[in-house]
């Protein structure tokens, strides 16, 4: 289109022709190789990678979904030991063949999107095993835009699913930009109210006046002093009324019918919560609101035919230990006694090993 | 649009760069000046079309004055000088009156309620973008029409003089010999890979240190500013910690700003001026301006400075002189008394130097070549310690702020130090005792990860080439000015058209793209 003179190119032009064309080249490169060495590198192929290694050594029976509360917990001095749920359950039935999912969120959402890896493989565990965090279903996990975990379900459909142009997109964004901190910026804007509770501007929840002491569960005899900010502290995470349409509740229901569709088994279970200190800092109210959400919850699984384990108010608050307080994160005896409810029930009837 | 968004990188510059090259060769160049015309109004009216009718009066106003002005010497109309004079005066009075009902109305009649107890109305005013900017250079552009110093030009060449998009909104103040010479007797020279490969490096250098650089110093910064104006007591290391943010925020955001300009004016074929030169490299405040905001700095001293007598009058007539000009120009960046008090603290700081350069003179000490990298050091440091607490105030929204600021800086509010510094401490805050919750109580916020962000950033301002010097190698293409102050061979090495150089940028883009997502303002674009 363009006569040869256009360009007008001379010997010294031809050494910038290049630095440009390499300059562009190398953008494109640069930029499709970060896009999909991105994906690589983040915990959900991780995730991904091990069930598939896992599922290579052998036929697992089970797959159990884990979250922060299967890990040990952050503050080390303050814990007896370091073993996870899943290795203290392998440890309580060492004739199964365990998977456990590593993956830190509790969310129903990204474990709904992770079952097809497990169930999709040509042997499927025998039994699923899915907790439940109370907290996941609080107001803050629902509408803050980190806990959504969009990159992590685009990553996810990347690396193991149907790949769309828009995933590309929101790993970009979520992972190169500062998409999530404005996005994070118009959250602490908005106000929270819940039926019961009005606790004012978001923002306000989560200023330093709210920070707590990181050993405040190792000394608990120092708790008095902050009543007001842990009272505010479980009534913003636990005291939300739980809608049965809850989204979240809608991927357990999916959950369920994706495993029974496949004629394997499945054992939902909820995480032990502080009742005893919610109690204390907010009133007979929180184990009233609290028992009737996992009622809530346990209509929904009883109504499908599965059964629920309900550990919700089954551990003392010596065993809550967290950097940020009011966590469900437990110490090492607390996880034992999950380990072992879980041991018990799964030693039962009907979850044999086939 | 910003520099600095998607929309101008991905689409307005490639539509408007191609367009231009395209028509420079399919039709007379004059049209491919038209269309950068239409971009540059264009790019100007995207924040505010309206904005696009003051600008167009403004440009028409002094057109007409310069005319009249060029008309009355040249064919000796039956203007007289003096109404020739008196025409000039109009010109300057439009211009200055234009800008103070924008931008210093408020804060007079403000000024005036709270000394007077009067209630006199404010107006809803909505600063027009870049006012400061386009008024300076028009006045400078009446001053030479009436000197008869300006080339022969229409009202088109005028036009794209004045809006080319690239100096517009927040300079470089270009003055019409700098770039109407280049419009008028630009003549089509085919499209040089060698200024688009110069001028594209220029613009992502820049878009680095805006994006990369300045954005982060300005989180650190703008939190601490918050503290001090809602009356909250700033430890020492976090007050140094927030000043020093910001002296290298402002710094890597306008001169950022001023090379992508510089960049994108050598994209198409013009070169514009150079606005910044290592100014924190500066060991006298003297230097400091010779070598910050370049443009500015050059337009007070010719149109202000130099009109007042200059160093014409003895030496108080020196001093007075200074000190009018850099009140004048601290007022030109804002209607509002921190701005004025930081024009005052700068002029001292030069009636110092001058003062002290004045003694040295007189008493011949210091002349002594021992200990010269000593005293090399330690004023550069003076200086740049001077400039920091000059910008205290520029920052600052209140007198109040500004100077709880400083009280912290002195260490009147406690020298505690960073929450994050508890891990070397002994046991690392291991034990109950020494634990975070203990810190916690203690230190303040401003954590080591800033200090070393700010530290690095002292480097680069201090040691390293600045972007000029590192694309020294081709200064044929850009501005005089460089020619005259790189001389090399330099110890840093030169940018080159080599692949290792392209891929490096290629990175820096990368990383810039990754930043841009939300766009955040230039500082001086509130100028």
């Amino acid at each position: 289109m363009f006569p040869n003179s256009f360009f007008m190119v001379t010997m010294s032009d031809a050494s910038f022709r290049s630095y440009i064309g390499i300059f562009f080249v190398g953008l494109t490169l640069i930029g499709g190789v970060g896009l999909y060495i991105t994906p690589m590198m983040s915990e959900i192929p991780r995730v991904g990678r091990a069930l598939i290694k896992a599922y290579g050594k052998g036929t697992p029976d089970i797959l159990l979904f884990g979250d922060s509360v299967m890990r040990a917990t952050r503050i080390k001095r303050c814990d007896t030991g370091s073993s996870t749920i899943d290795t203290l359950l392998a440890k309580e039935l060492p004739n199964l063949n365990w998977v456990a999912s590593p993956y830190s969120a509790s969310s129903m959402v990204v474990f709904n999107d992770l079952l097809p890896i497990a169930m999709n493989r040509p042997n499927p565990p025998e039994w699923i095993i899915v907790p439940v965090n109370m907290r996941s279903f609080s107001e803050e996990w629902g509408t803050r835009p980190a806990y959504r975990l969009d990159l992590d379900r685009a990553l996810i459909r990347i690396k193991f699913g149907k790949v769309r142009l828009h995933d590309y997109f929101l790993v970009w964004k979520y992972q190169f930009t500062k998409a999530l901190d404005m996005e994070m910026e118009a959250w602490r804007n908005q106000t929270v109210a819940y039926p019961d509770f009005n606790l004012g501007p978001r923002r306000k929840l989560h200023d330093k006046s709210m920070d707590l002491p990181k050993n405040l569960d190792c000394l608990p005899h120092l708790k008095e002093q902050y009543r007001d900010v842990l009272r505010t502290k479980f009534i913003y995470h636990y005291l939300y009324r739980l809608d049965p349409e809850n989204p979240l509740l809608q991927s357990l229901r999916e959950i369920i019918h994706s495993v029974q569709q496949s004629n394997k088994n499945i054992l939902i279970y909820v995480t032990p919560i502080n009742m005893q200190d919610g109690e204390r800092f907010v009133g007979h109210k929180f184990r009233e609101i609290v028992q009737g959400n996992v009622g809530v919850i346990q209509t929904l699984v009883e109504n499908m035919g599965v059964p629920l384990l309900n550990m919700v108010d089954k551990l003392p608050p010596e065993h809550f230990i967290d950097q940020y307080a009011v966590c469900e994160h437990l110490d090492e005896t607390g996880r034992r006694f999950v380990a072992a409810q879980l041991a018990k029930v799964l030693r039962s009837e009907p979850f044999k090993k086939p | 649009m910003f520099f600095n968004s998607y929309e101008f990188v991905f689409i307005f510059l490639p539509v408007t760069f191609f367009i231009y090259h395209g028509i420079s060769w399919f039709l007379p160049f004059r049209w491919a000046l038209i269309w950068l015309t239409s971009a540059s109004f264009f790019f100007y009216g995207w924040w505010y079309p309206g904005n696009v009718v003051i600008l167009a009066g403004s440009l028409l106003f002094n057109y007409t004055v310069g005319l009249g002005l060029h008309r009355a010497k040249i064919a000796n109309f039956s203007l007289t000088p003096r109404t020739n004079k008196f025409l000039f005066i109009f010109g300057v009075v439009g211009n200055l009156g234009l800008l103070s009902y924008y931008k210093y109305y408020n804060f007079f009649i403000g000024n005036i309620n709270d000394a007077m107890g009067t209630a006199i109305s404010m107006e809803s005013l909505v600063l027009p973008l870049a006012i400061s900017f386009f008024t300076f250079q028009q006045i400078g552009y009446l001053r030479d029409r009436w000197q008869r110093q300006v080339i022969e030009h229409t009202f088109d060449y005028y036009i794209l003089y004045v809006v080319f998009f690239p100096h517009l909104i927040a300079g470089p103040i270009v003055q019409h010999w700098e770039l109407l010479p280049q419009l008028v007797q630009k003549k089509f020279q085919g499209f040089r890979f060698d200024q688009w490969a110069v001028g594209l490096t220029i613009f992502v250098l820049g878009l680095f240190k805006k994006v990369v650089l300045a954005d982060r110093m300005a989180e650190y910064a703008s939190p601490v500013f918050m503290k001090a104006e809602q009356w909250a007591n700033i430890h020492f290391v976090e007050a140094w910690g927030g000043a020093l943010a910001y002296t290298f925020q402002i710094y890597f955001d306008f001169s950022g700003y001023s090379d992508m300009a510089v960049g994108l004016g050598l994209m198409f074929g013009f070169q514009l001026p150079v606005n910044f030169f290592s100014p924190y490299k500066a060991s006298s405040i003297i230097e400091f301006w010779q070598y910050w905001h370049i443009t500015l700095s050059k337009f007070l001293k010719n149109f202000l400075y130099i009109p007042m007598g200059g160093n014409r009058h003895g030496r108080y007539g020196r001093y007075r002189n200074l000190m009018v000009t850099m009140i004048i120009g601290g007022l030109w960046h804002g209607a509002g008394w921190t701005f004025i008090l930081w024009g005052m603290l700068h002029g001292c700081y030069l009636v110092v130097n001058h003062a002290w350069r004045g003694v040295k003179k007189k008493y011949g000490f210091l002349r002594v070549q021992r200990f010269r990298l000593v005293r090399e050091w330690s004023a550069r440091l003076l200086t740049f310690l001077a400039v920091v607490i000059a910008w205290v105030f520029f920052r600052a929204e209140t007198f109040h702020g500004g100077f709880t600021l400083l009280q912290g800086m002195a260490g009147l509010h406690g020298i505690l130090l960073p929450l994050g510094w508890s891990r070397f401490l002994p046991d690392g805050g291991g034990t109950l005792l020494f634990s975070d919750a203990f810190w916690a109580f203690f230190l303040g916020d401003f954590g080591y990860k800033q200090w070393l962000f700010i530290l690095a950033l002292w480097v680069i301002a201090w040691f390293f080439p600045n972007t000029f010097e590192f694309m020294s190698g081709y200064l044929n293409l850009l501005e005089q000015y460089l020619q005259e102050r790189i001389q090399r061979p330099r110890r840093f090495p030169n940018w080159q058209p080599r692949p290792l150089y392209a891929l490096g940028l290629a990175c820096l883009f990368v990383s810039v793209l990754s930043f841009m997502y939300s766009p955040s303002e230039f500082l001086y674009f509130q100028f």
